[in-house]
Order: C-alpha cells, then structure tokens, then sequence
C-alpha cells in the first residue's frame, strides 16, 4: 500500500479574476519506504501539494490519504492528531521551540500526545544524525546544520508513517546540507522511513530515489534512479 | 517624521486600543469623580438657596455645635426668647424649630432609622419643608413623612405610622407628605415632620427649641434685625441672616463632597498608577518589535532625537485619544454612579449632569501626561536602536539596563519608598499622609524594577503546578514566561499594586476585627444587653426594663442611660450608671481612684479624656444639663473607653438632671442554673412587643462588628476592583502582543501536532503564571504595609497584627484565575490561527 496519495487533486486560491489554480487534477502517490522528491517552476503547486498532503492544507476537491486514512473526512482535532503521530516535519527554516532545548524539541510531539518516547529508538536517531553533544543546547546556540539536524530527528522520533520535507537545505551551507541530505537517505535506506521531499535543487533532488515532476499545478513527468545532471537537463526541457 | 507616526498608528490599531484602554479607565474614574461630585454640589447650592428663602434671621447654638445630632448644644433656647424677638422693631413673624431623630416601624414591622437616621422635626411656616400631599401636622399624634419614604414604604394618607416616642411605641395618622427643596430624600435619610409641641414630647427637649426663625417685614434688612435680636439671646446662641447660613450649609457641604471627590480620586491615581506599567510594557514591546523598522528610518537618515520624537508624538495620541474616550466614559460613569445611589435608596434631583470646563480640561491633562510620562523610558531606548538593526535577520532583542545597574536602581529606589512610608505612616514629617502615598508609590517603582531579576526562578517555581495540570502546554507556558522575564514582571508589576492594597485592607480588617473580638471577651461579661437600636441615644421606656427584671430567668442587671451635656464648651455624651454593678459587668481597668466611690457627687473619666482637657482625681467638673448645671468631682480615671461612654456618673445625678429617663443599655446576667436558651427566650417574649429593644449576646455583638468592618472593606474592594481590572487589562495586553510576535511558533507547535486546545491552554497557563507571580509580589509588599500601619497604629490604640492566611490564598487563587479570563481573547486568537499562514509569517 502507498503511505501516501492523493487522486484529482484540485486546489483553487482566491474567486473570479483572481483565481489561481495551485493544483489542477493531480494525481500521485508516494511509496513506503521511498524517498521521493517534488520538483518543478515556482508557482508549479510543489508547496502545495506537500502541504495538502500533509494535512496542513485541505484540498477543494479530490482526495488525499495517508496511509488508509481519507483526510478529507477528517475534522480539525483528527488532522492535529494524524501530523501528530503519524507525519514528521521538516521546514525550510524555523523548525525548534526557542524555549526548548534540542532534546525537548525532538521529543515535543510525544510531549503533547503525553506519550513517552521510545529510549533506544531515540538513541539510535540521534547517533545517527550526529547531535548527542548538543542535546543540553537551546537552538539560538546551535548552527543552522545543527538546527535542520534536530528538526530531521524530531520528525523521525514518533516512527511517523510518512516525513515530509519542505527545502529542508534551502537555507544550508552545501556542507551541512549535504549531511542533511545523507541522514535522510539513510533515514530511508537503513530504517525504512518514508521521505516526500519538495526542492529546487537538483543536487538535493538527487539524493532520492525519484523524482516527480510538477507544473501548472500538475505532474508532468517523474524520474527513477536520478541524478543532478539527469534532473538538470529534464527541467531544462520543462 | 509626522506622517511616519501616523501612518504607524493606523498600522496597529489594536494594539492602540488594548493600550489606551488602560488609561481611558483612569480618566474615566477622574472625569466620573469630577461630574458626580459636580453635580451633587450644584443640587445642594440649589437647595439650600430655595429652602430659606422664607427666613431671613437664623437664631442658633453659637460655636461648634451642631444643629442637631451628638455634637448639637444640649441646652436648648428658652420659649421665652421667642416672646421677646417677637416684640423686636421690625419682625414679621418668629417661630421655633427642633431637630432630632425618631425611630419608626416599616410597613413590615421592622425598625426603621437604625440606618440612616429618620430627622424629626417641627412643622414651621418658616421652615425648610413644603408639604406635597395632604396637610401640615396640627395635632398631636399627627406624623408627616418625606414622600420617598412614604412611597417606599407603602404609608398612606389617613393611615397608621408607629413612632417610638420618649421610648414606647405610639400610633400616630399620616396627615401628609413632605419634599425638602425639591429633593425627595439624601441615601435613604427620612425627614419625620410633627406638630411643634408633639416634636418636643418625642424629642424629649421640654419647652425648648434648637433654632428660631424669624421673618423680616417688609423693608427691613436681616443685618439690621441680626443686630436687633443678638443683644436679646441667652448666653450661647447667636442670630445670622438666612443667607450666611445658607451659604454655611452649602460650604459644608461641599466640604463632604470635597472629602468624598478626594476619596474618588485617591482610588482614580491607583487605577492611572497602574495604566502607566501597562502603557510603558505596551510601549516597549511594541518597540522591540518594530526594531528592524526603526533601525530602517535611522538608515534612512532619521537622527535618533527624530526618533525619540516619532514614539512621543505616538505617546502624545494615544493619549489624545484615551482622554476623549475617558471623558465620555466618565459621564458615563457618573450617571452609572447616580443609578446606584438612586438604587440605595437616594434620590437625586433630575439635573443634568454637569461638565466643568475644569473635568474637560483635567482628563486631557492626565490623559496626556500620564501616557507621555510611561512612553518616555521607552522612547529613549528606541532612539539608541542602531541602523544597523534593520539589516539584522532576527528581531533584535532591545538592550536594556544591565543586570548591576538596575539591582542598584531598584532596590535604592525600594528603599527610599520604604523609608518615607514608615516616616509617613508613624507621623514622623509634614504632610505625612501624602508622604506615605509618593512612598507606596517609590516602593512599587522599586520593586517592579528588581521584578525582572528574580521573574526567571519565580516564573520557573510558580509554573510547575500550572505545568502539573497542564501538561506540555503548561510547560511551554512556564518557558515562555521565564524567556521574557522583564515582560512578565512589569505586567506581574501592575497587578502586584492592586494585590497589595487589596492586602492591606484585607489585613486590617483582620486585625481591627481580631482586636474587637478580644475586647469583647475580655469586657463583656454579661450573657446578655438589650440595646436600643438608635443612633442618637434615645433609649426605651424603663418600664420596659423593670418587666424584665421580673423574669425569674434573670439574675443581675443593670441600666444605662445616656444624655448629650456641655462640659468646657464640648457637647458630651454622658452615661448614667450604677456604679457597683456597672463594674461587675464591664471591666474598667480604673487607673485611679474606685468606681464604688462615685456614688453621690463622683464622676469617672476615661484617660485620654482626662488628659486632654487636664482633669484628675479630686477635680471638680461643672456639667451642663438642659435644666440644671451640677458640679462633681473626679473619683476615677479608667483606661477602657471601647465599651461604654468616657464619661460616667451615678443614676441619682442623672436622674435628677435630665429629665427625660430612658435605658439606652441594660446589661444582664441569667440566674444561676438558667440555661441561656430557655433565658433568652424568655426575654425575647418580653421584648417582642416592643420593637425598638434588641438583645444581644457576645456572638452577636461580634457578628454585627464584623459585618460594619465587612461593609467598609466591601467598598473599598469595589473601588479597588478598578485597578486590579487594569492589572488584567495589561495581561490580556502583553499575551495578545506575544502571541503575534510567537505566531511562527505557534504554527510550528500546530504543525507537529499541538491541538487548537492544547494553544490555548498554554497561552492561558502563562496568563496564570504571570497572575500568581503578580499576586505573589502585591501579597508580600502587602503584608508588609499592613504590618507597618498596625504597628503605627498601635502607637495611639493598641491593635494587633492578624493576617488573614486563607483570605490572602484565596486572594491569590482568584488573581490566578482572573488572569485566565484576562488570556481568553489572545488564547483564542491564538488557538485560531491558520496553520499555514502562522508558520509562513513574517
């Protein structure tokens, strides 16, 4: 089964003249256990759609699921509760409470289920991204790779179903954001994770293990196996 | 730069209103003094001009005596002088008038003018009354009543009204009813008007009368009769034109209402006290949040002094604005005010309020000022914003004092407060009163400048219950509070104010109530007093008294009886008792001389009394009665003046002195082996018939001192309500202003899972942190003033610090919970916000 799809996605801002069509009948689904990532044209529905799969947004008409959970007959408290516990999140930029130190941060959506979190699991996250020296710290103390680092832990310490990435290097260094980009890969490759990845870089796009294609608000063409020369031309031709 | 201002303004219109909110609150209660007051005083200008208008010569008590009332010159004027000034060149018509008080029953067979006094009088052509309905009283057993009175009541014409007179219930016909001026009646104080003969039987005065009225004929000046007249008064008494003692009463009048304005306005100085931590909190976080804008205009070119001006020229409309908006809202008061006083019972005259050019011109001045005087601090901080800051990705954080700095600023300031209230407080320097309010005041400034040092432990310790209920949320909560300590502590700062007068008042109430209750005990020895329920000391029959001292219930008793007489040019209380039992009941603690040694020619004087006019034992004391002057010696010095009169002599004396004899008191003990209850109501059967007679018991004695103290502190509550209100107003203030800044926040907490609910718990939850904190400061600075005013207090008469412990927690609880009603409105905007939108804000 899909960890996540959406079926004649259509989503309209605004009425009459100024009416954008931010999605326009698109049809998609996204593999467990595969990272995928949305490209496309600014203005081609790639934010949107991500935040519509995720339950941040709701669609005017189609149909979006997570796993076997048809979001639309969701009401707000059950969307809270799905991103809650079975959807991880990774901004471009302004991921971690400021109050909370690293560690709270990563266990904030337990936190607010008043769940307790899994302690070996938790281990296990934070060794592999690297930050165990740095869990005492507030995030006004810790670089911008260091804060993408605890926000990628954060989404994958509930195990959610499915993470969704919105240009989680965009405002890294190409250093950090390479090592972002390899503990999500490793995040798919070694613990199974799901990762939908929106990204304008090519060399970010790289690094899944397809790509979708998007334009007008609709698919226009995906890619397995990418890599950033492959993606390159493909947008060239777009 | 002006239109820059404005343009400003415009751009935060809310959080303008939340900020003059504060201060149109304290303008509003200056302007509602100001027009209340105005007001009362234009209707009693009025009243007293209409209402003498047929007099034009007053005779009356020379000196400070009263009219009527405790401090009224017992020794009234002879009938004989009305007979001489009728024969003076020039007098139209003479008539004499007496005042007093009476008690009557209500419809429902209560006692009536226990409260507010009922004021009997003689019906006179000349007087201030004018009948309504019906006719003047002309015989005896013939009562007119104020309409208010008789329309509350439901009396009517023709029908029955109880009067107890000289001491017995008597059945009187209401003949008419009465307006003074054209006002009905003043909170719930009834005017009762009897035929002149019938007036002085039930005052008890003999033949005499209070005052005289004389009517002028026609052509003759009052001046030129005041002269005639004077030469022709007894010792005592003086004769003034209608005028001058118009004018008289008028001032006197105003005199009250002066006290009662500077009462009002004491309270409206708390509540703009209070406005100025909110506005200059509001201020700065508004600065703090526009720093990249106005690091802007100064890389534009605005010089820093361009603008210091811009945050006053806002400062300066903000206040504009308030003031307007208090101005109404005060008229608005004022009328609010006139409906309850209406709604208790008094009636005012349907003038229209009146708007002084002064009230106008005082809420602009205070409006103004007192936002100016709160954004200034503020304002020269955002001038040292550099240009820089506009470059800057994060919203820099304002630089303020060092941590050194204000510890130092603060606790000199703390200090100086402290010093001037004791100094104040104990009398120690001039204007003591004033001292202690500018040191309260410096103490409040102090501590609100140390408040931001310890705001993060205390933050931290007050939040962990809240997070215990709350959860994550509360956590949050109790982060976010500590993450802003100056913020937190200067809007705990406001409340702190309200909390610690609250205190104060809370704790001398305590101790004022702990006090009489121990006095009681320790003075009251009797199982029981029956008590006439007046005000002025009329007392009841003493038939009433014998029929009680026949129950086979009761063991010992005894009376006392009371009567105003003039020693040294003083109108005095005096109390006639027997001295043997008397002191079996009451502990005197007689510091000289013996009680038992009064019996004859003796007279026992309370100490402070004694002192003052420099009496001791052995003294002969010269006391004026009505009819008779008698000479005694001192026999005693007691220092107990808490229980009975200062000034005491034996029965026989009384009794041949004062011709009317009734028991204001009677203390009694139960026989041996009577159980109370069977006692008590065995004279309770007795005293059934006669309604102006109340038993008492200790427990009731002390039940009806807590409920007076109750009452007082009830007001002052109510008034201080005000300021607390504003306290909140800054919460709700600070919260709404903190919820936009945190919005990425917000949507980043929504985003991974928090529930709308979950938001507005904690933004609530630090509502309550920064409420309890509040509380917790304005619990201490108050305990600390109500221990210093007991302490100063007790230097004139020893009282005893209580701290009502249960009272101060629930105090605090209900700052608690105050200070979530305070967080609904940013808890649900908080809650509402757009997911998406929150976390894409800029």
């Amino acid at each position: 089964m899909d960890a996540a799809s959406i079926r004649e996605g259509v989503k309209i801002y605004g009425t009459g003249e100024t009416e954008v069509r931010a999605l326009d009948g698109i049809t998609a689904s996204f593999e467990a256990a595969r990272f995928t990532a949305i490209m496309g044209p600014s203005g081609s529905g790639k934010s949107t759609l991500l935040h519509c799969l995720a339950g941040l947004d709701t669609l005017t008409s189609g149909q979006v699921s997570i796993g076997d959970v048809d979001l639309g007959s969701l009401t707000d408290n059950e969307l809270t509760r799905l991103r809650r516990d079975r959807v991880g999140f990774i901004f471009q930029a302004y991921n971690l409470v400021p109050t909370l130190n690293a560690m709270e941060n990563i266990t904030l959506p337990m936190a607010i289920a008043g769940r307790s979190p899994d302690q070996a699991w938790l281990d296990t996250i934070i060794d592999t991204v690297g930050i165990r020296h740095r869990l005492r710290h507030r995030p006004a103390e810790l670089s911008g790779g260091e804060q993408q680092r605890v926000a990628a832990a954060r989404a994958l310490a509930s195990k959610p179903d499915i993470i969704f990435a919105d240009e989680p290097s965009g405002n890294l260094d190409s250093v950090s954001g390479a090592e972002l980009l390899g503990f999500l890969r490793r995040a798919v490759e070694d613990l199974g994770q799901t990762i939908v990845m929106v990204t304008h870089d090519p060399a970010a796009a790289g690094y899944a293990d397809r790509v979708l294609f998007l334009r007008d608000g609709t698919t226009v063409g995906e890619m397995t196996e990418p890599t950033a020369e492959r993606i390159l031309d493909r947008l060239r031709e777009l | 730069m002006l239109r820059a201002t404005i343009k400003s303004l415009l751009g935060h219109k809310l959080r303008l209103l939340l900020t003059t909110l504060a201060v149109t609150l304290g303008v509003s209660f200056v302007v509602g003094s100001f027009v209340f007051t105005d007001t009362l005083g234009a209707v009693f200008e009025n009243l007293f001009s209409q209402t003498t208008s047929t007099a034009d010569v007053i005779v009356r008590p020379a000196g400070d005596f009263d009219t009527f009332g405790p401090q009224a010159r017992p020794v009234g004027i002879p009938p004989e002088v009305i007979d001489e000034i009728q024969t003076v060149d020039g007098v139209e018509q003479v008539e004499g008038s007496v005042f007093g008080v009476v008690q009557i029953l209500g419809a429902d067979g209560t006692l009536l003018g226990t409260g507010p006094p009922i004021i009997a009088t003689s019906w006179t052509e000349t007087g201030l009354f004018t009948i309504d309905e019906g006719r003047p009283p002309e015989a005896d057993l013939e009562i007119v009543l104020n309409r208010a009175l008789v329309e509350q009541q439901g009396f009517t014409i023709g029908g029955p009204v109880t009067v107890i007179a000289a001491g017995f219930p008597e059945t009187f016909t209401l003949v008419g009813t009465a307006t003074l001026g054209n006002l009905g009646s003043m909170n719930g104080v009834g005017f009762a008007i009897f035929e002149t003969t019938t007036a002085q039987r039930v005052l008890g005065i003999g033949d005499r009368f209070d005052t005289i009225q004389v009517a002028a004929a026609q052509g003759v000046a009052p001046e030129q009769l005041v002269e005639r007249i004077q030469p022709l008064l007894p010792e005592g008494f003086e004769a003034q034109s209608a005028q001058t003692v118009a004018e008289e009463q008028a001032n006197q009048v105003k005199e009250g209402l002066g006290f009662f304005n500077t009462f009002l306005l004491v309270f409206a100085g708390v509540a703009l006290f209070v406005g100025t931590f909110i506005i200059q909190n509001t201020f700065r976080i508004l600065i703090a949040q526009r720093t990249r804008e106005l690091g802007l205009l100064r890389a534009l070119g605005a010089t820093s002094r361009q603008v210091t001006l811009m945050m006053l020229g806002e400062a300066v409309a903000v206040g504009l604005v308030a003031s307007v908006l208090g101005l109404a809202g005060g008229i608005g008061l004022a009328y609010l005010v006139r409906l309850a006083f209406e709604a208790f019972g008094g009636q005012i005259p349907d003038e229209p309020l009146l708007i002084l050019g002064r009230t106008v011109a005082a809420a602009f001045a205070i409006g103004v000022t007192v936002t100016v005087a709160a954004a200034l601090l503020p304002a020269r901080r955002a001038a040292r914003i550099p240009p820089m800051a506009a470059l800057r990705e994060e919203e820099g954080r304002m630089i303020g004092q060092t941590r050194r700095s204000r510890i130092i600023i603060g606790s000199i300031l703390t200090l100086i407060g402290v010093v001037a209230l004791l100094l104040g407080l104990n009398d120690l320097v001039p204007e003591a009163v004033t001292v202690v309010g500018v040191g309260a005041g410096i103490m409040f400034v102090g501590i609100a400048a140390l408040a931001p040092t310890f705001a993060r432990p205390v933050a931290s310790v007050l939040g962990r219950p809240v997070a215990l209920i709350t959860a994550t949320s509360g956590e949050l909560a109790r982060r976010n509070a500590m993450r802003t300590p100056r913020r937190t502590a200067t809007t705990a700062s406001a409340l702190m104010i309200g909390l610690a007068l609250v205190s104060l008042v809370a704790i001398l109430a305590a101790s004022l109530q702990a006090t009489v209750n121990d006095l009681i005990e320790e003075t009251f020895t009797a199982d029981l007093e029956l008590d006439s329920l007046s005000l002025q000391g009329t007392g009841f029959d003493p038939s009433i008294t014998d029929e009680v001292a026949a129950l086979p219930v009761v063991g010992e008793l005894t009376r006392i009886r009371t009567a105003t007489a003039e020693i040294d040019d003083d109108a005095v209380t005096v109390a006639g008792i027997e001295p043997d039992r008397y002191a079996s009941f009451i502990n005197l603690e007689v510091s000289e001389g013996s009680i038992e040694a009064l019996d004859g020619d003796g007279i026992a004087l309370e100490s402070d009394y004694a002192q003052r006019h420099g009496f001791s034992v052995g003294d002969p004391i010269e006391i004026i009665f009505p009819d008779k002057t008698v000479t005694l010696t001192v026999r005693a010095i007691f220092t107990d003046n808490r229980t009975g009169g200062r000034i005491l002599i034996p029965m026989s004396v009384f009794d041949s002195a004062v011709p009317q004899q009734l028991d204001v008191r009677v203390l009694l003990r139960f026989a041996p082996d009577v159980d109370p209850a069977t006692g008590r109501s065995a004279i309770e059967a007795v005293v059934a018939d006669y309604p102006n007679v109340a038993l008492r018991d200790e427990a009731d004695l002390r039940a009806e001192a807590t409920s007076q103290i109750n009452t007082l502190l009830s007001l002052i509550f109510a008034l201080l309500a005000l300021a607390v209100i504003i306290a909140l107003l800054g919460i709700t203030n600070t919260l709404s202003l903190s919820v936009i800044e945190r919005t990425r926040e917000i949507g980043l907490l929504r985003a991974v899972g928090m529930t709308r609910r979950q938001v507005r718990d904690m933004i609530r939850s630090e509502a309550m942190i920064i409420a309890l904190f509040g509380a917790a400061l304005g619990i201490v600075v108050g305990v600390f003033f109500g221990w210093a005013t007991v302490q100063a207090i007790s230097a004139d008469t020893e009282i005893h610090l209580a701290i009502p412990v249960g009272y101060l927690v629930a105090g605090a609880a209900a700052a608690g919970i105050a200070g979530v009603l305070a967080a609904v409105i940013p808890a649900r905007r908080a809650g509402r916000l757009n997911v998406l939108e929150a976390i894409n804000y800029e």
